[in-house]
């Protein structure tokens, strides 16, 4: 179960004699309302601990440095822990090791010897962070056991942007197929519950477009966001089209606001996409900037109802969806 | 006389023999922006748009005195371009591309912070300032020259902006759009002190959206400056569901607080004229001039697109 809160959730079994292990390997693999079914189940030795404490290196972005959180209250219910028992050491991303300063501020804040193992625990958790280009590495619990240190638990996060990311890693994030669908053609999309489909030309844009489409009394069945090189394609405008038209919106809604890329090179796709019957349903558009003139007419021409500017396309979507 | 005035005077552009980096050079040319080199290793010695290409930013300085970089190289060469931007004696550099991996928008923050230079981005649309320079993707944007300061990590909904103050007649100061990803060389917080001490500035607008604490630490620096410029803020991204991402790798809220909603209310909480919506946000924005100055006046006898 890639995802945390796995002990809330009884994903986490203990078992005392070998003959009950398989009713709880069966039960892990079948799960429940709350846990969804692993498909693999990890058995390791119980560990006696008298202490579960919280260790993670994860990035601040409001600092803009990656940041070690740790909290002697570990455990399976870390998320409820108070702000003020979770402590936060920045660090610098050009070091090459946790200065030995923090770690010694570290044991002092989870009552540890500083010369004991949490060094090491610390450094080879940087290590990981630096060289796997993680947004987070978490060992919760971390058990003091007998005066060893037992990472019991942990989860890690890769960046997507990774330049050495491995390949064929789940990132336990689920995605629609709707939405793999997209990043394949390399557009950003989120899929929502509604009837709208709102195509924008940037994620600012688009945010604000799901804003004034909901403020009206709409809902969005997805938000597309175009880049450059895709508003520039028409085999990819086309793929899009189609795979837009498949979520069955009762409206689509087209907000763009180009600079580099044209307007007319958009209009065009949308009208081989309204010719070719990729789009059946209302289609709004409100198209602007580099590239614009003589769009309005073809859109029109073709049925698309052309609004000026953000707020007027988003009433006109509404309408139309609602009319539908 | 807006942000950054000086280092836009010479402004080359990193990776300017490629398909975005020929537009910006266009781009340029046509706003009256001074470009004065380009780089691309290897490529010593083409033209481009009518200016000399180098193969090292260092030799592009020291031929044209160059103190602003757009850096517009693929996500994979980010890192050693803006590298070489620091190390070759850049001032202020804008990072345009996209994707780059947030280990190395760590390096990079922490490389320039380290020095007097400023890095703007990386995934950001770049900076305005009507009448300067133009270092930025905007084309079909109305430039003109006014009082409102606009500060934002998105491009298109900034465009968007600059467009709506247009027709209430209200120019720009700068326009700095700061990037869509969760690290960035600078952050709003640090732009807000920069607009309050510009005197060409009379309002900032503060763009928002979900993820990180940026906006509510900007309002906190704010709160605190001495010359107190009205500050108007709009957080999109109200109708995101918690823990979704749309569109902005950064724009995702992970923790208590991060949320538009969250945002908007401590914003409030601070003094900060919050905006319910885009289409609010001109009229805010000429109340708050008309009743602070006569800077909306003189922005509409100018009236002219620099």
């Amino acid at each position: 179960m890639l995802e945390g809160g796995r002990g809330k959730r009884g994903g986490i079994l203990v078992v005392n004699a070998q003959a009950d292990l398989a009713a709880a390997v069966e039960r892990l693999l079948v799960g429940s309302d709350l846990l969804p079914k692993a498909a693999t189940v990890l058995v390791e030795q119980f560990v006696v601990a008298s202490r579960e404490l919280y260790v993670a290196l994860s990035v601040d972005r409001d600092l803009g440095t990656p940041v070690l959180l740790v909290s002697a209250l570990g455990g399976i219910n870390v998320e409820d822990v108070p702000e003020e028992d979770l402590h936060r050491f920045p660090l610098s991303i050009l070091d090459a090791e946790v200065p030995l300063v923090v770690i010694e501020a570290i044991a002092t804040e989870l009552t540890l010897n500083a010369d004991g193992p949490l060094g090491g625990v610390l450094q080879a958790m940087w290590t990981c962070f630096c060289k796997s280009e993680c947004l987070l590495v978490e060992i919760n619990p971390l058990i003091v056991s007998n005066g060893e240190l037992v990472a019991a638990d942990a989860k890690m996060v890769i960046d997507d942007d990774a330049r050495r990311r491995p390949t064929g890693i789940d990132d336990g994030r689920d995605k629609t197929s709707f939405e793999v669908a997209c990043a394949a053609a390399g557009v950003t999309a989120t899929e929502l519950s509604g009837d709208v489909a709102i195509i924008t030309s940037g994620a600012g844009l688009a945010m604000a477009t799901l804003d004034a489409v909901v403020r009206l009394g709409g809902r969005a069945c997805c938000v597309v966001d175009m880049g450059y090189s895709t508003l520039q394609s028409q085999s990819t405008l086309q793929e899009v089209a189609e795979l837009v038209y498949g979520l069955a919106p009762r409206a689509i809604l087209i907000n763009a606001f180009l600079q580099m890329a044209s307007c007319r090179t958009l209009a065009a796709a949308m009208e081989a996409a309204v010719r070719h019957g990729s789009w059946r349903m209302p289609v709004v558009a409100r198209l602007t900037g580099n590239d614009a003139e003589g769009v309005e007419a073809l859109l029109s021409s073709i049925g698309v109802v052309v609004a000026e500017g953000t707020e007027a396309a988003c009433v006109d979507a509404v309408r139309l969806a609602a009319a539908g | 006389m807006g942000l950054f005035t000086d280092e836009l005077r010479r402004v080359l552009i990193q990776g300017i023999t490629g398909g975005a980096g020929r537009n910006f050079a266009e781009n340029m040319r046509l706003s009256g922006t001074n470009l004065v080199a380009g780089v691309r290793p290897g490529r010593g010695g083409d033209i481009v748009e009518g200016v000399p290409v180098f193969n090292t930013v260092r030799e592009a300085v020291a031929e044209t005195g160059a103190t602003a970089s757009m850096i517009a190289v693929p996500p994979n060469s980010v890192a050693l371009a803006a590298q070489e931007a620091a190390d070759g004696g850049i001032k202020l550099a804008v990072i345009y591309s996209e994707g780059v991996p947030i280990h190395e928008s760590l390096r990079l923050r922490a490389l320039w912070r380290s020095g007097n230079s400023r890095l703007i981005g990386p995934n950001s649309a770049g900076i305005l300032s009507p009448g300067v320079a133009n270092l930025s993707d905007m084309r079909s944007v109305p430039m003109r020259r006014g009082s409102v300061g606009v500060v934002s990590k998105s491009g298109t909904l900034t465009y968007e902006i600059v467009a709506d103050l247009d027709k209430e007649r209200l120019g720009v100061s700068t326009v700095v759009c700061l990037g869509g990803d969760p690290v960035l060389g600078t952050t709003a917080e640090e732009i807000v002190p920069l607009f309050a001490a510009d005197m060409q500035t009379e309002v900032v607008v503060l763009v928002g959206e979900p993820g990180g604490q940026a906006e509510v630490r900007a309002a906190e620096r704010w709160r605190s400056l001495e010359r107190q410029v009205p500050l108007v803020a709009l957080i999109v991204g109200q109708a995101v569901p918690q823990g979704r991402r749309l569109g902005h790798a950064g724009a995702v809220a992970g923790s208590l607080g991060e949320s538009a909603r969250e945002k908007m209310e401590a914003l409030a909480e601070l003094g900060v004229q919050v905006v319910d919506d885009l289409s609010s946000l001109p009229h805010a924005v000429a109340s708050l001039l008309a009743s602070g100055s006569a800077a909306s006046k003189r922005d509409a006898d100018r009236g002219s697109y620099d």
